[in-house]
């Protein structure tokens, strides 16, 4: 019984203010609710279930939000999407120690915050055409890499969107937003074929992230402008990279 | 006597400067001639100084206003996206606008 958990009820008060902080950059929060269940001793067997059910519904709200205020680019989506879902399977079909790739991340992971923060002097703001071919290699990649090591994609997508100039901050938070859904809904598909069941608790755990998440993609959509996201998604990129590399 | 009146315009985004009459005068010639370098030639600019105007108009607003492209028969170039198109569109209407007001204003007005 989740309910059991000792301090739930800091838990649930964290829930929210997590799911707010990964939707305003157009992000599930798969990471950060993986970091904060195991931060409270939930059992590991539920823990990936929980987070990807949540992942779920905070991206697709996310995407509602970033879809209504016109951020959505399909063009970027669909490329991605196209190599990523099937290198994904294979990714996931393979068997490997995962604990290297996960670090490897990780460091790469700083390297984009570092960027995001202009630590290596003030990037151009110009958008480059993305070339169909580069689309399909780097979805393929994404999808292979995220699929290998267990995660949604939207902590590596986000940053090359930016890091490449394919995309506004908005744009790439629309994207990863839909890009995550898919993978979260494939992931939860996948879960549910081998036996998990969602519980009740997991959709009082899912009302109370939606609350964070709508408010969260509401104010990145509509409120919040380029350099306090970045900075956002900075920070979110922090605690992915902390999470890959320290669990 | 004749009288005229003037303004210069220009649109603000977070209270930082979007667009004025220069940069949509380099907006223009981008649209014109596909290339940021002939833009900055024709405008008599160095391309240093139109890929600085550039870029913060890029940084500021909240759509790609132009997107660059490498390869293609050209050889690439630089293009207005539509939003770049759309923001053109409005500070020239905006602006016509408020010239009009103006000489109305200045010719209803009293003065010798």
């Amino acid at each position: 019984m989740i309910f059991d958990i000792k301090h739930i009820w800091l838990f649930l008060a964290l829930l929210p203010i997590i799911a707010f902080l990964y939707a305003s950059v157009g992000h599930g929060g798969a990471s950060g609710y993986l970091a904060l269940m195991a931060l409270f001793s939930f059992a590991p067997e539920t823990m990936k279930p929980t987070a990807l059910l949540l992942n779920l519904f905070v991206s697709g709200i996310a995407f509602y939000h970033f879809y209504k205020a016109g951020y959505f680019n399909k063009k970027l989506f669909l490329v991605f999407a196209l190599t990523s879902i099937p290198m994904a399977f294979i990714g996931g079909m393979i068997n490997v120690d995962a604990s290297l790739y996960k670090k490897i991340l990780a460091v790469l992971l700083v390297f984009a915050i570092l960027k995001l923060l202009n630590v290596f002097g003030k990037e151009s703001s110009i958008i480059k055409e993305m070339k169909l071919s580069h689309g399909l290699l780097i979805g393929g990649i994404i999808g292979f890499f995220s699929g290998l090591i267990g995660i949604g994609g939207g902590i590596i997508l986000t940053p090359i969107i930016l890091l490449l100039h394919w995309g506004k901050i908005k744009e790439a938070a629309a994207v990863s937003a839909l890009f995550i859904w898919a993978n979260s809904a494939s992931g939860l598909i996948g879960q549910l074929s081998s036996g998990y069941k969602v519980t009740i608790e997991s959709f009082i755990f899912v009302a109370i992230a939606m609350v964070g998440g709508f408010f969260g993609s509401y104010f990145g959509s509509r409120k919040l402008n380029s350099s306090l996201m970045r900075s956002l998604l900075a920070l979110v990129l922090a605690i992915a990279s902390l999470k890959l590399f320290f669990t | 006597m004749e009288y005229k009146i003037r303004s210069r315009l220009w649109i603000e985004a977070d209270g930082e400067i979007l667009l004025g009459e220069g940069r949509v005068w380099l907006l223009k010639e981008i649209e014109k001639t596909g290339s940021l370098t002939k833009a900055a030639k024709s405008m008599g600019m160095s391309y240093k100084k139109a890929w600085s105007l550039i870029n913060t108009i890029s940084s500021r607003a909240e759509f790609p206003v132009l997107i660059t492209t490498i390869g293609g028969k050209s050889g690439g170039g630089t293009v207005l996206t539509t939003y770049g198109k759309t923001l053109i569109k409005t500070y020239e209407t905006i602006n016509e606008n408020c010239w009009k007001f103006l000489d109305e204003q200045i010719s209803k007005s009293n003065l010798k």
